[in-house]
């Protein structure tokens, strides 16, 4: 996972310079301007990374509430789809998978 | 009966239009709603961009500045397919921000296109608020599957407040955009 500060290094060599178009004229940005918006995207990657990794790795999260719901919700898997393994499977075997699952998404 | 499009023969007045076609960290319309009408539509075709894993966004314009006034918006979502079940999002609050697709513009390694339609309405005397739908699917593909699986997402929200808005700014979370077309129509 990247840093704020390296997202930034990494887009400002990635765009030396950057444009904008306004009422269909192209125009360059100015050099504050250019920094805002490579400030501003590299927040962005920033907090991007930070919510690939709550639903890559699980863990306790305080603020992804929402998105470690989601992930877990996804991660349980479809009710129906459950009720089947239980069938299959039995309670036990699938209480065991359901731990696994919720020791991953923890509650912050 | 009375024939109420008599001012512009009933059809949409095109008003402004741009096509990008090299990199554009964003494309704005400054004061395009100029209040002879009250509803107005943005028509985004084929938009690409260049980083994945970002989403496209817009902010509202005021006078030449983006308005970031804090705004009320709800939307729901979902990947097209046959197990597919619809995402709703809770109501939140952004300091004006707007998301047209739910980072998937972009986000494999096909590139995806979204298109897009947006209604405004941004002088009215109750509730300058928009609503749009949009899809994205991967570029040149028409089919569905697991590499070029099409995402769609319906959003609206309205300003809290009154704070009226002149124009609209289309940019993405991080990169440039790379092509597309936008249209801005005057409606009614």
């Amino acid at each position: 996972m990247a840093t704020k500060a390296e997202h930034i290094t990494q887009l400002k060599s990635d765009n030396a310079e950057l444009y904008k178009n306004v009422n269909g004229v192209r125009i360059k940005l100015s050099d504050s301007e250019y920094d805002a918006q490579i400030d501003e995207w590299a927040t962005n990657a920033a907090a991007q990374d930070a919510k690939d990794t709550v639903i890559a790795d699980g863990g306790s999260h305080a603020d992804y509430k929402a998105i470690r719901k989601n992930a877990y919700i996804s991660a349980l898997g479809d009710a129906y789809d459950q009720l089947d393994y239980i069938y299959h499977n039995g309670l036990d075997a699938w209480k065991a998978e359901i731990k696994k699952v919720k020791d991953k998404y923890t509650k912050p | 009966m009375g024939y109420y499009g008599k001012s512009n023969a009933a059809n949409p007045a095109l008003i402004a239009a741009t096509e990008v076609s090299s990199d554009t960290a964003s494309v704005t319309f400054d004061k395009v709603f100029n209040g002879e009408t009250n509803h107005y539509r943005l028509v985004i075709v084929d938009l690409t961009v260049d980083n994945a894993d970002c989403d496209v966004r817009t902010l509202r314009r005021l006078n030449g500045s983006d308005v970031t006034t804090e705004m009320d918006t709800m939307g729901i979502a979902n990947e097209l397919q046959a197990s597919g079940a619809s995402g709703n999002f809770t109501n939140a609050t952004t300091d004006g921000l707007n998301q047209f697709d739910r980072n998937e513009t972009g986000s494999d390694s096909t590139r995806h296109t979204l298109s897009a339609i947006a209604d405004y309405f941004p002088n009215v005397a109750n509730m300058p608020s928009m609503f749009h739908q949009s899809i994205s699917i991967g570029a040149g593909s028409n089919a569905l599957g697991s590499a070029d699986n099409a995402f769609w997402f319906e959003r609206s929200n309205q300003l809290i407040g009154s704070t009226a808005f002149d124009g609209i700014r289309i940019h993405t979370s991080e990169g440039n955009i790379a092509g597309g077309k936008f249209y801005i129509y005057a409606m009614v």
